[in-house]
Parts: structure tokens; sequence; C-alpha cells
């Protein structure tokens, strides 16, 4: 065995193992970037229904009327006695 | 040759041997020992390390929302943190409890009695349903024996509203009462969970090479209920058991043409989101489906019908009504109102007990019991809803000469406020009875259609369309118009319907209770086509308000009414002819 074979053989096994090393590593990061995504995804469920739960409550027939009362506007909520609206009468009150 | 004689060589080969038969015996026994813990031992071994290494991680199932016919979402749920303490990993437990305590708002004595109390446990719950503010505050303790797990919890956006009908969740995530119970396994999703790596503290690292079980979430509901004409009876409803100082009321309101119940509401109510803090747990039944009551007058069209259908009664006929005082039998019967000869539309307009129980008498015991059977009285409509009563309509072998009188009157039979309306709706519609319901759709936890419950579904005819045509279009528009019912006729809307007033059993024990009193009335409007169909129960009046149902149940129905059609854009109809049969 001269002096080149065992050189190819070393840097054969140092190649082999860099490459060992290097899928470990990538496997570890993959799999920490997958908890990672897990956690986010979860955390993401969350939001929505923080959200969700939200714009239920703003879209509820009671809180559509306050707001329609509070905004002084023209629209009147669904089923509500039609006046004279706010606009109107500020309309009328005028010289 | 002795040892010391030995040449070298021979020596050494010897001392080679010895050593290279220790040397393999010595790997021969590790080997067998590695194998004996890699196959014995290995699941006792695993299953140590993995206790020490590994902790399960819930992903929990979103349970299906819930929404109201026009797409708004009533019930859904929210993820909030619940605060635990492991014992195992607490020093001081006093210590720990005096940092605790005020970021959870608890005292810290307390905290420390629930984690003593528990010393061997791995889990000590401190405070559920935490607020974000709380969450963080316990976060930035960074204690390693101080935790936070999150939950499901259901969220009702509507609050008081639609409480009745929904029912609530427990702590488990399971469904209790209502819709949520009726229809717990649809709802109800599967969690998923996931196995991490954790750090001699229990702190997670990572995640291990199991893979993770994904959540189910539950499948969502679509009502019949519109939350808006919810909101409309509700307050309506309110109002009147407010004016009248009233023990509570029901209100229904349904559409006739294919039983979809668009609102149902019980007062007193209670918030769902917090269902321990309701009155009583009389409170939170739905007694628009669960307590059965003696109807009263409201009860007689459907009499009625019968009589005018099989021929006891026509609609020229005149009948003495006795000056409003009459015996049958023993038994004195009153009006209100004296009246002499009135014909059929006079006694359902005026209400009169004796022309009604006349013409009940004529029909006789058998006759009377198939017609409370055949509007479906006494058997449960079959609603979507748990607990439903049947009602109570005797066997016949225990009806008495004087049961057609009190037949008539709207006594000697039970019925709760979802059979009346149903039965009423029948009239309504043409004299088809039809089966109520409350669910819509069942949807996919991706919003697919799954099953369809858009359509009517009828259980039988109960009346010819001619006599239930004459009835709704002519005698019941008179009592709104003419007679007792008055005060329902409110709005651009013409309405039909019936006032009942009865007498209230006491709770606790048999008897009437003196002055305790059921206002009922049950309407319809518009005439020509009636959309909807108002029942309106108020119990337990103050006598010295007012009791009687023209007076306190009608002006309510009529609101409903009034505000409903507006709001569903039914164009108010011009005045015309009654129907004639």
């Amino acid at each position: 065995m001269n002096v080149g074979r065992v050189g190819f053989v070393i840097a054969a096994l140092t190649a082999i193992a860099l490459a060992v090393v290097h899928l470990r590593t990538e496997r570890t990061r993959c799999a920490a970037r997958t908890v990672t995504l897990e956690s986010e995804w979860i955390q993401l469920r969350r939001e929505l229904w923080v959200l969700q739960t939200r714009t239920a409550r703003l879209r509820t027939p009671q809180r559509l009327r306050d707001r329609v009362v509070s905004l002084t506007t023209d629209l009147v909520a669904p089923a509500a006695e039609i006046e004279s609206p706010p606009a109107a009468r500020l309309a009328s009150d005028r010289p | 040759m002795s040892f010391q004689t030995m040449p070298l060589d021979q020596v050494q080969r010897r001392s080679c041997a010895v050593l290279l038969v220790g040397s393999i015996a010595l790997l021969v026994a590790l080997a067998a020992r590695l194998a004996y813990i890699n196959t014995t031992l290995r699941p006792r071994l695993v299953a140590i390390a993995n206790r020490q290494q590994q902790g399960q991680s819930v992903i929990p199932a979103r349970r299906g929302m819930i929404f109201d016919a026009r797409g708004r979402v009533v019930a859904l749920d929210r993820q909030v943190p619940d605060v635990f303490v492991d014992p195992t990993l607490v020093d001081d437990v006093d210590r720990l409890a005096a940092k605790l305590g005020p970021r959870v708002n608890l005292p810290a004595r307390t905290i420390a009695e629930r984690i003593r109390r528990r010393a061997d446990s791995r889990f000590v719950l401190i405070a559920p349903g935490v607020d974000a503010i709380t969450a963080e505050a316990v976060r930035s303790m960074d204690c390693a024996a101080v935790g936070l797990t999150e939950r499901s919890r259901r969220s009702y956006p509507h609050g008081e509203s639609l409480s009745h009908v929904l029912g609530w969740v427990g702590r488990d995530g399971q469904g209790m009462e209502g819709i949520e119970l009726a229809y717990d396994t649809h709802l109800r999703g599967r969690s998923g969970r996931r196995t991490m790596i954790r750090d001699a503290r229990r702190r997670a690292l990572g995640r291990s090479g199991q893979l993770p079980v994904s959540p189910v979430d539950g499948g969502h509901l679509v009502l019949t209920i519109d939350a808006e004409i919810q909101l409309i009876a509700e307050e309506a409803l309110a109002t009147g058991v407010r004016r009248f100082e009233a023990e509570g009321g029901s209100a229904i309101v349904m559409s006739p043409k294919d039983g979809s119940v668009l609102a149902m509401v019980c007062v007193p109510t209670f918030d769902p989101n917090e269902p321990v803090t309701a009155e009583s747990a009389a409170a939170r039944r739905n007694r628009a489906v669960t307590d059965p009551v003696e109807p009263g007058s409201s009860f007689k069209p459907i009499i009625a019908c019968r009589a005018l259908e099989d021929g006891f009664v026509s609609t020229t006929e005149r009948i003495d009504c006795h000056m409003g005082s009459h015996r049958f039998g023993r038994r004195l019967v009153k009006d209100t109102s004296p009246q002499g000869l009135l014909d059929i539309r006079g006694i359902i307009t005026r209400s009169s007990n004796i022309g009604m129980g006349l013409i009940a008498e004529r029909m006789g015991n058998e006759v009377l019991h198939d017609t409370l059977r055949r509007f479906g009285l006494g058997d449960r409509t079959g609603i979507d809803c748990p607990g439903e009563s049947s009602g109570v309509v005797y066997p016949l072998h225990r009806w008495t000469s004087y049961s057609p009188t009190s037949l008539a009157m709207g006594y000697e039979v039970l019925v709760t406020p979802l059979q009346l309306i149903n039965a009423f709706a029948a009239i309504v519609n043409d004299g088809i009875l039809m089966r109520p319901r409350l669910v819509r759709e069942l949807l996919g936890p991706r919003g697919e259609v799954i099953r369809s419950l858009d359509g009517p579904q009828i259980v039988r005819r109960v009346v010819s369309s001619q006599v239930a045509r004459y009835m709704a279009q002519d005698l019941l528009v008179s009592v709104v118009e003419n007679g007792s019912g008055r005060r329902a006729n409110t709005g651009p809307y013409r309405a039909l319907g019936k006032t009942g007033t009865a007498k209230l059993v006491y709770d606790d024990r048999g008897g009437y209770e003196p002055g305790s009193y059921l206002s009922v009335f049950v309407g319809a409007a518009p005439v020509a086509d009636p959309q909807i169909v108002v029942l309106v129960m108020v119990r337990r009046p103050n006598p010295r308000i007012g009791y009687y149902g023209a007076a306190v149940a009608a002006p309510v129905v009529g609101e409903i009414i009034k505000q409903t059609l507006a709001y569903l854009e039914v164009p108010p109809e011009a005045k015309s002819g009654l129907a004639s049969l």
C-alpha cells in the first residue's frame, strides 16, 4: 500500500464523516424548524380564534344597534322604529 | 520442567494465550450483558427513559361553531390559558405561593394549601382561564414549577341572548344543555398530541421522533334561529314581564310554512358564558319545550276546527250562551262578558267558555281525544332540543263527563308552548302540521355541507284546508280586529290570533293557586299569507296590574309581529274582507 492510496482512503473516510455530520446537523435543524412551525401554527390558530370571537361580538344585533346610535348616522338598525333620522333632524333644526 | 526453567518465548506465548482467553471471555460476558440489556431489560429501560425525557403535549381540537340563520356566529371556541404548578419541582412552597399569588390574584395561603394537598401530583391547577396579562405575568416568573397550559373555552358572543336554545358546555368541553348537548357528537372534535423531548426541568427541547397526531376539529351547525328576531322577541317579552311584574315568560316565533323556529325565548335568562351564575337551575331550563301548562282559551281554535270539520256546529248556527252563566252538570261555568246568542265567530271572538263548552259537549270524549292526538298533543314534536316534554293528554278511560267542558276552556290538558304554537301553526298553514326544527344544516370542519335539514317535514294534515282557512282568515282575524286580541293589532300589519288566560297550579302541591295566572296569546301575520306565528306566555303577572292574555301577552305579540315583519321586509297589507266557509 503506497502513500497515495492511504491518503485516498483517509480523504474518503473524512468526506463520509463530514457528510454524516452535515446530514445530522441538517436533520436537527429541520426538526427544530418543524417544532417552531408547529408552535407558530398553534399560535396562529389561537389568534384566529380570538379574532373570530371579537368579530362575532361586533356582529351581534345588539352591538350593531349600539353602534348605529353612537355614530348618529342616518342608518336605521334592522326592525328599528323609523322616525326622522338624526341627520335630517339636525338639518331641520338649522335656521 | 518448572516455570523458571521454561524458555522465555514459551512463557510469553502462554501469557498471551491466557490474556487472549481472558479478554475473549470478558468480551463475551460484556456482549451477553449487552444482549440482555437490549432484549430483556429494554422495554423497562425505554419506559423509564421516556418518562424522564419525554412529555406529551396536547394539541386541542376545536369544537364546531354554531351559526344563526344569517351566518352570525352564536357559539365558538377560544383558547384560554390555565395556570398550574408541578409540586415535585417546588423547593419552597410558601415562597412560590407568595410569588405567584399577586400575579394570579389569589391569596398565597390558598395556593400553598392546594399545592400541599396534592404534593405527589405533577399537575395542580391554580387559576383556570386567566387573561393574557395574567398569563404574561406568570410567564415572566420564569419558574420551572409554574406552567401555563392552553384550554379551549366555549364563548357565546351574544351573551344572554339564545342561552336557552344553545345551552352550554362543561369544563371538559362536553355539551350540557340545549343544542350543545343535542349535537355534542357532531360539534365535538378529537384532540391531537405530540411528544416533546424535555430537559431535567421539564422544559421542551424539541420534538421526539414520533409523528404527532393531528387534531380533528368538530363540525359546525347552522340554526333556523335569526339572532335579530331573537333579540326582538327577547326585548318585547322582557318589557312585558317587567311591566306586569311577572315571574317570567316564554316566547316563540315560528315560520308556519316549514316549521322553522325563528326565535325561542325564556325569561328569566342566564349567561351561558357563566352558567353557574344563573339565578337557579330552573332559570337555565328551556321552559318553551320542557314545561307543559294548561293553555286556557288559546286552545279554543283547536276544538272549534274539529267541530266545524265534523259538522258539530255550522258557521250560521247561533248558540245560547246563557248571559254569561251556565251549569254543566253540577259545575257552574261563567264568561267574562255576558253574551246571549252567539255564532261560532262570536264564540271565538268573545272567547265564550259557555258557547265553546256546549259545542265540546256535542263532540264527546272520543272525538275530543282524537282531536288532541291529531294535533300532535301528548306526543313530543320531535324538535332537536333535549328534554322536550310530551305534555299530558290523559288516556280516554280517565276522562269524565266534565272533560269536554274543561277542554273547551283549555284545562285538563297540558301542552308545552312549542306544542301549542305548532298546533296553531298547523291551522295557519292550511291545516298541515309540520315538525318544528331548530337546525338547518350540519357542516363539516371546513364548512362543507354534511347534511341539509332545510326543507319542510310534514307530519300530517290535521284539518281540511277550507276549515283551516276559515278559522285563520275569518274567526281569528275577528279576534284581533273586534275581540279580545285587539291589543295585538299594532303597526301596519293585519294579524290574527287568540288570547288565553289560565289559572296556575302551585309549584309544590296540587290545586290552583289563587291570583296566579298564565297569560297567553298566540297570533300570526300578515293575514293574507302568514309568514310568522308568534306565541307569548307570561307566567304569574301581578294581578293588580293585569293578568288577562288580552292585556298582558297580546301587546307583546303585537310588538314582535310589527318589528319582525319590518325586519323581514314584508310589505304591509291592505285591509280586505274576511274569508267565508
